[in-house]
């Protein structure tokens, strides 16, 4: 046969013929040192493809995989925190609410003591008709 | 749910049905089985390490949230090896760089891409460095489909015509591409392919 080509040597060390051409092309390869030759080459490229396969720290990577695919657990601390500032800021509106409604009931309350005691003053003096206009 | 003993003595079948069940341990199995060959598909295609180690990653955790819809009488691998195919496909989509295997018609003929080799020198390599790394060198500055595709054949060792399937892609583009890959593969160590056979 004629010297087979570059595609029929890749093919051929691929497995990838019909048993004749594969048989043709090892009688060829037998007889003949330049294909011997090109074969070689495509074997040792194979081969040295085969050493770049590399081993990687699989257990490292299986752990961080693990670890992406396990839910993340919910920290009772930050729930606590949560809870200790929502409790707190609760606490701080209802005592300035707090704070805010007594002083208003104290002003209130001064108000009416000082509007009584004028007009205590009043009476007293014995004019009760400052008192009439004054409530109207 | 039965419990297991020993997960490294189980087969495929057997992990993935546990691993349906919820199984994290039949799931850890299948990793530590799988993982080394995942990485080094997804660093030879995606042409980083890291890249390799971060998509293969993603892979497992698709394969855990999938594994319930997987056929248990089915092959595991050639499941695991398409998802990290088309995962890494995706991210160099996504980058910008995955049109050329899209583009690429060889199947006719010669490609019509110029293969630059810049990074490559034998000459200046050959005495400095052992043979596996000059043709790992060599294999580095293929274009991404030749060296998948040789990838795949020769290290997963599968056939042309499973290399088609996982790559979605005709028999006779996965031939043209194997020999395109080797004739590249064989310019570009010309200079150390004549230089061994001379003798010393």
């Amino acid at each position: 046969m004629n010297h087979p080509s570059f595609e029929d040597l890749s093919s051929f060390i691929d497995k990838e013929l019909p048993d004749w051409k594969i048989r043709e092309i090892e009688e060829h390869i037998d007889i003949c040192p330049t294909c011997r030759e090109r074969l070689e080459d495509l074997l040792l490229i194979d081969q040295g493809i085969r050493a770049s396969y590399q081993e990687f720290d699989t257990q490292t990577f299986t752990a961080e995989v693990l670890e992406r695919i396990r839910p993340k657990p919910v920290s009772r601390y930050n729930f606590r925190l949560k809870l200790a500032t929502i409790g707190l800021a609760i606490s701080l509106i209802f005592g300035a609410s707090l704070g805010i409604v007594r002083s208003r009931y104290r002003e209130n309350l001064n108000r009416e003591k000082q509007l009584l005691i004028s007009q205590h003053n009043i009476i007293s003096s014995g004019d009760m008709g400052v008192i009439l206009i004054s409530d109207r | 749910m039965y419990k297991v003993k020993n997960y490294k003595e189980q087969d495929d079948i057997t992990l993935i049905k546990l691993a349906q069940k919820g199984d994290e341990k039949a799931f850890e199995e299948i990793v530590n089985r799988y993982s080394n060959r995942v990485i080094n598909l997804a660093a030879r295609i995606m042409g980083s390490r890291d890249d390799g180690w971060d998509i293969a990653q993603e892979v497992f955790i698709s394969v855990w949230r999938n594994i319930k819809s997987f056929d248990s009488t089915k092959n595991l691998y050639p499941w695991i090896r398409k998802i990290t195919v088309n995962a890494c496909y995706e991210e160099l989509r996504k980058r910008g760089k995955g049109l050329e295997s899209s583009l690429d018609d060889v199947e006719d003929g010669e490609p019509s891409i110029d293969v630059p080799d810049e990074k490559y020198s034998p000459e200046d390599t050959f005495d400095k460095i052992e043979l596996n790394e000059v043709i790992e060198k060599a294999l580095e500055t293929l274009p991404e489909h030749y060296r998948v595709t040789l990838w795949l054949r020769v290290i997963e060792n599968l056939t042309y015509e499973e290399i088609a399937e996982t790559l979605n892609i005709n028999i006779g583009t996965v031939k043209s591409r194997i020999n395109m890959a080797r004739k590249l593969m064989r310019d570009r160590l010309k200079y150390y392919l004549e230089v061994k056979d001379e003798p010393s």
